[in-house]
């Protein structure tokens, strides 16, 4: 919706790759550094929000990022997509701009936007996924900002494992340690919650017998 | 000491890359093979799954959100702006001591105001003060004719000239040189009138 209403470049722009446009910026082709703004433009909004839960503070955010973007061009080499270069710099500008502790913003849920796009349901199953997603951004917002950008990049962002170890400047591995403990954390934040139908975690129970075998021999005759 | 069987330890680890989609159909395979035979694992998988899809729906609102920014709010911001350039006197100690200097200045300005100290300025007579203008003057020739001519004699007799040449005048208004006719000025502008 919001595409269609923006104005658009050209579609020869859209077929360049980002180092093309990079370079062609660099030499003063404006409308180059326009196609990478709207390519780019959305996501950075969303994981701006995302983080800091208002959308004038993600409107900045974008705005900083393209702008420092707009100002690194004759330094810039991007090997392939632009996108991680960009996605570090909005979420470092992101955590810059966090509402501190007691501020209660606007959810994200767009209750609105639901509306619109689901009519044939009814106003009772609409609120209760709401709360279930109310739920589940809640648990999200008790990790720590390293599992929670994880979460928010691949989860919202559709970022894979390489490009999120890009954007957080990390090996693969430690993504994937982030991304499990997270989902291990919100599993067990989550149990507490029926409406998930989760279990709750058994983790540290011993599945061996080996375990559970006493310290002190028992006595003779004593039952084992 | 061990929690859990090397295999339970392996599955944790393939289910991140089962929901990030990067887990090879021979490995999920296994995980799914040791999930039957285990009972913990195929829950911690169940509700994982489960997590995950409560996370993509979670998100799945924000994900058809867009903005309407336009790249020209982003060439306003990122226009060079001039650096505020520190001036000397805001510079730590120079500051202060300025600032410092200025109030004992400001200071002597009120009080030495106050104090009625008669300074008598020192009388130069006119006679003996020396004036360009003058010394300007007298060296200039007079406009006046005969003054001029007495300037000149003056001057040539300071100089030791040995004798004033005769200045000799148009008389009867007849000039002293010969006159040239141009015969053939055809405008008559040569001639005199």
């Amino acid at each position: 919706m919001t595409e269609q209403s923006a104005k658009r470049p050209a579609q020869s722009e859209e077929r360049r790759t980002d180092r093309e446009l990079v370079y062609a910026a660099r030499d003063g082709d404006m409308l180059a550094f326009d196609a990478l703004f709207y390519r780019y433009r959305d996501g950075i909004y969303r994981l701006g929000l995302a983080i800091t839960k208002d959308p004038s503070h993600a409107e900045e955010i974008a705005v900083d990022t393209f702008s420092r973007a707009y100002r690194a061009l004759a330094r810039l080499e991007p090997e392939g997509s632009l996108r991680p270069w960009l996605y570090r710099v909005a979420v470092n500008l992101s955590y810059n701009r966090r509402p501190r502790k007691g501020v209660i913003l606007s959810p994200l849920e767009d209750s609105a936007n639901d509306t619109f796009q689901s009519e044939e349901r009814s106003p009772s199953v609409l609120a209760e996924q709401a709360e279930l997603r109310r739920i589940v951004l809640a648990a999200v917002d008790t990790l720590g900002p390293k599992h929670r950008i994880v979460v928010v990049l691949h989860y919202m962002n559709g970022l894979n494992l390489a490009e999120i170890a890009q954007v957080v400047d990390c090996p693969i591995g430690t993504v994937k340690s982030r991304l499990h403990y997270a989902l291990r954390r919100l599993r067990a934040h989550l149990s507490a919650h029926p409406e998930f139908g989760i279990e709750p975690m058994t983790l540290l129970m011993p599945s061996s017998r080996r375990m559970v075998a006493p310290a002190v021999e028992p006595l003779p005759g004593e039952p084992q | 000491m061990r929690l859990f069987p090397v295999a339970c330890r392996a599955a944790e680890q393939k289910m991140a890359d089962l929901f990030t989609g990067e887990l090879h159909i021979r490995e999920r395979l296994e995980l799914e093979a040791h999930a039957d035979s285990c009972a913990r694992c195929d829950a911690a998988l169940r509700d994982l799954s489960t997590i995950s899809v409560a996370l993509d729906r979670a998100y799945a609102p924000l994900r058809q959100r867009g903005t309407l920014l336009s790249p020209a709010r982003v060439r306003l911001a990122a226009r060079v702006e001039p650096r505020p350039v520190a001036t000397w006197w805001r510079v730590g100690f120079v500051g202060r001591l300025s600032e410092a200097t200025m109030a004992l200045g400001f200071a002597a300005l009120v009080l030495g105001g106050s104090l009625d100290i008669a300074v008598k300025p020192e009388i130069i007579p006119a006679a003996s003060a020396p004036s360009v203008i003058k010394d300007y003057m007298r060296t200039q020739p007079p406009y006046e004719e005969t003054a001029y001519l007495r300037w000149l004699r003056f001057q040539l007799r300071a100089i030791g000239a040995a004798a004033v040449p005769a200045v000799r005048y148009p008389a009867g208004g007849q000039y002293d040189v010969e006159q040239v006719t141009i015969e053939d000025d055809w405008l008559n502008t040569a001639g005199p009138r």
